[in-house]
């Protein structure tokens, strides 16, 4: 088996259940009709309700789903083995991830472009989206502990990386400055950019920054709540059209490279049923896969995404399937060309290591072993800069065997991607809780004048997310941060998959076959991620703040199942009462 | 300007009658909801300035019609403009603007600078303000309008760079070009206008009069008014004090009062005392005595 | 032919992808503007009543602004949702 096979089999497989199961989703259950007006038309104020031609909103859309996650999640997932991961992210993927981003955005098509969130209020209880509101700020937070933990683990082994980011946002600046200010010319602003980004890179080279571990949680920190305040055009709007673009590159060399050097995969398919990963315990392959390789096949946060915006900008319905369950299939395009990038690379990454390794009491060879990686390839990856380390390292020496330049060339430009997108999410992640934290504590505002006033105060409501998450990753944990971020966002994602099946469920014109099987995976879902969630209360050792978390989600789902149960039996008077969700 | 009932109306009106009377072409404007103005002078007055004799007109504002009169004009305008929105009914909106807050503070600094305007033509004008609250907020407001107007400004050229940023990269043609966006240049001459109208009021040839009585509320509400002015940067020309006593009892009252406390706090400002005209007031040649009285006090000319 | 509809979708794309967050903050920008401006009309301190008036012949699209903004006010996290990069 070696890349180029194991790459083309992933894609056909993506096609044929895109053409098949996608399609007859779309004509069967959503019953998608281009002679309906999208909101996009019905509500049309060129704000927020525009169309946009599907390839433009395609690629908003996967850019917006695509971060650093798809690739942390299947880079930890490895120590399962490829064979392992690449189930899920085919599997779990076609049948469950991409049918939740599809029906997430189609609900919202249907209910004037309103989001999941919404939608839940109004399909069960007024809480239920006020409980969806609290699964979002623990998903979030949680996620940017886990991504400054990451980042702060690949910024310690390599210094230049770090610079490099550095100077890459002093690059986006100035192409801010550039097209803001000055209002060059478009063509010439963008080429700037890219210029500058190549210019970072260089000088990242030759000025590396090494500080401490804490050292980069305080820098986050301050990036964080500093970043979120700036106006859009200084550094988030140059910095994300720059980053659009290092993603197409890196996606598409990436598949290329892989189908192009046909190398074998070193490290084992199968590892073991309970490698360790979360918290150095063994883990089982369920119910723990979809927590560790999350956003990789499936993400509840996408829902929010696609009914937040992009639902508002779909011209004719029959153009959500390929940016919802396309969009989806793409990003588990790229999970599968992280996993198979490690998988063939990992090893040799591993033995060049094999100095460091020693260090940590790893032996590099025995790490082809399937039983040995299974135990040890996530202390392993400590490493080597983390799970983004592993991949961005694997990833330049592919570069090395399919293209025939020096393999720093491909860490470097992977590096860049990875670090670019995850600042990112930290800056976009903080401005969405600024405004989930008042949200979040709104039932208090009937009762506690005062305490409600000091807990929203504006300071407060950007400084409490980014510490809570600079204290989260102060335990230097991301095989425990990430899961249970994982497990927020899974459930996120069965909740909102339980919230399109009700709705799915009142059209009425879904065939029974369809429906029984979306609620058997929603259900699936939710019983999963909930054992998962059991399972890291009791058998994973980790801080108290992060088990609050936790007892958090579980309380939370149970409340939620408990909403989606009484729904579900009084479907029929839903049916009286909302006779517009039901289309002739 | 002065509590209710210290003779704003009597003084104004003399000094209208005296400084005319010596050649000089004058206006005489009664703010004052209460409109005594006419009464004092011996004719009615309407809203439109009216000629009493060869230097001196008058004329008494009309608050709600100065209102209605802008409210009115600006709706007329919105009509043809956006139409096709779905906008209040019209009645509806001049109910709701006429009740908002400010309303009559912001018609009479209108009118003030309406008659700013019109000085140009005049020797003098004399304005006869309404109580002394609604005057004091009438004066603050050029101040508090020009901070919020730079507020605005400083906003909306925050949306035009944006816009201006879109449209390079699109290369679309709004509607409307930001360059020269109408909201921004109504800010604009909005703030020109302001700050014509507080050089008006305070710039060198104005002068603010305070009228008080011997007692103890007009003497406090004078003090606040001195210090709320002075804050504001307005130049207090003299205070008059009105129906003034003399003789022996006048020390004892101004000090159980706490008016010679006050002057001495104010020394730089002069202090005139008006005798008591009584009953006599109506009489034009008693206005006009007093008003020369006024005059020889104030120097005729520096007066606006 | 087919080789000028792509460069122009390329266009398209690369020119949302660079300003779609400089649009979100537009947006807002102008309805605190509207806010500021047409609070006094739902109680809120007007700046100066005068100068409301004074601009209203010109505040049609700020209008139309608060009216959008108070149609979708029971879903604010969608909107908000939709900057995340994760």
């Amino acid at each position: 088996m070696n890349t180029s096979t194991l790459l083309i089999i992933g894609i056909v497989i993506y096609l044929v259940c895109y053409l098949w199961y996608g399609k007859s989703l779309e004509r069967k259950v959503v019953g998608a009709d281009n002679s309906r007006p999208t909101p996009a038309h019905s509500k049309f104020d060129d704000v927020d309700f525009v169309p946009s031609h599907p390839a433009v909103l395609f690629g908003h859309h996967f850019a917006s789903i695509a971060g650093g996650a798809p690739i942390l999640g299947p880079a930890l997932a490895m120590a399962w083995g490829w064979w392992a991961g690449l189930l899920w992210i085919w599997f779990g993927n076609i049948l469950i991830g991409a049918v939740h981003d599809y029906l997430a955005i189609m609900a919202s098509v249907r209910h004037e472009g309103k989001s999941i969130q919404w939608i839940a209020g109004k399909m069960m209880r007024p809480r239920t989206s006020y409980l969806f509101q609290v699964f979002a700020y623990l998903t979030l937070v949680l996620a940017l502990a886990a991504f400054a933990t990451s980042l702060a683990y690949l910024f310690i082994a390599r210094p230049d990386v770090a610079s490099m980011s550095m100077w890459f946002i002093v690059a986006a600046v100035i192409t801010g400055l550039l097209l803001y200010k000055l209002r060059i010319n478009f063509v010439l602003g963008s080429l700037l950019g890219i210029l500058l980004t190549l210019g970072a890179i260089w000088l990242g080279f030759l000025t590396p920054l090494s500080i401490s571990y804490k050292g980069w949680l305080l820098v986050f920190f301050f990036y964080m709540m500093a970043a979120s305040a700036l106006p859009v055009w200084i550094l988030l709007q140059p910095r994300d059209y720059l980053n659009s673009y290092i993603l197409v590159f890196g996606l598409v060399l990436g598949v290329v490279a892989l189908i192009f050097a046909g190398a074998k995969m070193e490290l084992a398919g199968f590892s073991s049923w309970s490698p360790n990963i979360v918290g150095g315990v063994p883990s089982p392959y369920w119910p723990v896969v979809p927590l560790i390789i999350a956003c990789g096949s499936l993400s509840g946060i996408h829902g929010l995404i696609g009914s937040g915006t992009t639902s508002k900008q779909l011209d004719k319905e029959t153009q959500g399937l390929i940016v919802g369950y396309g969009g989806m299939l793409t990003e588990g395009l790229l999970s599968s060309v992280v996993t198979v990038t490690i998988a063939a690379f990992g090893l040799l990454v591993f033995k060049e290591a094999s100095g460091k390794l020693s260090e940590i009491g790893v032996v590099a060879d025995s790490l082809k072993e399937p039983l040995y990686l299974g135990k040890n390839y996530v202390k392993a990856i400590g490493a080597v800069g983390g799970p983004l380390g592993i991949f961005t390292e694997s990833y330049g020496r592919l570069f090395e065997q399919a293209f025939g330049i020096s393999a720093q060339a491909g860490t470097i430009f992977s590096s860049l991607w990875v670090s670019a997108f995850t600042l990112t999410s930290m800056d976009t992640g903080n401005r969405v809780l600024r405004f989930a934290w008042e949200e979040v504590w709104d039932p208090l505002k009937s009762q506690g004048g005062r305490l409600y006033r000091a807990i929203t105060n504006r300071w407060l409501a950007s400084a409490i997310p980014s510490a809570l998450s600079v204290a989260l990753a102060w335990g230097k944990a991301y095989n425990v941060l990430w899961p249970a971020f994982g497990g927020a966002n899974q459930m996120l994602a069965a909740a909102t998959l339980l919230t399109v099946a009700l709705w799915v469920l009142q059209l009425g014109s879904a065939p029974k076959g369809h429906v029984k099987f979306i609620i058997a995976c929603a259900g699936a879902l939710w019983f999963t991620v909930f054992a998962g969630l059991w399972w890291f209360l009791f058998a994973v050792p980790s801080s108290l703040l992060v088990r609050g978390f936790v007892v958090l989600e579980i309380l939370l789902a149970l409340v939620f199942l408990y909403d989606f149960y009484r729904s579900l039996q009084n479907t029929s008077s839903l049916k009286a009462k909302y006779p517009e969700t039901i289309k002739p | 300007m002065g509590k209710g009932g210290t003779g704003k109306t009597t003084i104004s009106s003399a000094l209208a009658r005296a400084l005319s009377s010596k050649g000089k072409d004058v206006l005489a404007v009664s703010l004052d909801p209460a409109h005594n103005l006419g009464d004092v002078l011996g004719c009615s007055l309407g809203s439109e300035p009216k000629k009493i004799d060869d230097h001196l007109a008058a004329f008494e504002l009309n608050l709600d019609e100065q209102v209605q009169r802008f409210v009115e004009e600006k709706l007329r305008q919105m009509r043809p403009l956006y139409g096709n929105l779905q906008i209040f009914n019209a009645d509806k909106i001049l109910d709701a603007l006429k009740q908002s807050p400010g309303m009559e503070e912001f018609a009479i600094l209108e009118a003030i600078g309406e008659i700013s305007a019109f000085a140009e033509k005049c020797d003098a004008v004399v304005l006869d303000t309404p109580p002394t609250g609604m005057t004091v907020r009438v004066l603050s407001l050029p101040d508090i309008t020009l901070l919020w107007v730079a507020e605005l400004v400083k906003l909306r050229s925050k949306i035009l760079d944006r816009r201006a940023y879109i449209q390079n990269i699109e290369r679309t043609h709004l509607e409307t070009d930001p360059g020269d966006d109408i909201v921004m240049a109504e800010l604009r001459r909005y703030k020109i206008e302001i700050e014509a109208t507080r050089s008006f009021l305070l710039g060198e040839g104005s002068s603010i009069f305070l009228v008080l009585q011997a007692d103890k509320l007009s003497v406090s509400e004078t003090e606040r008014t001195i210090r709320k002015l002075d804050s504001n940067g307005y130049r207090i020309g003299a205070c008059f004090i009105n129906r003034a006593s003399k003789g022996e009892g006048r020390t004892f009252l101004y000090d159980s009062c706490g008016l010679s406390n006050l002057m001495e706090l104010y020394d730089e400002i002069p202090w005139i005392e008006l005798p008591d005209l009584g009953s006599d007031i109506s009489d034009p040649q008693s206005l006009l005595d007093l008003g020369d009285v006024i005059c020889g006090f104030l120097d005729a000319g520096d007066a606006r | 032919m087919i080789g000028e509809g792509f460069f122009e979708l390329l266009k398209k794309m690369t020119k949302f992808q660079a300003t779609d967050y400089v649009k979100e903050e537009l947006t807002a920008l102008e309805e605190t503007f509207a806010l500021l401006l047409l609070g006094s009309f739902i109680g809120l301190p007007a700046p100066s009543a005068g100068l409301v008036i004074r601009l209203i012949p010109h505040l049609g699209p700020e209008l139309e602004l608060l009216e959008r903004r108070v149609a979708e006010s029971d879903d604010l996290f969608a909107k908000v949702a939709g900057i995340l990069r994760i």
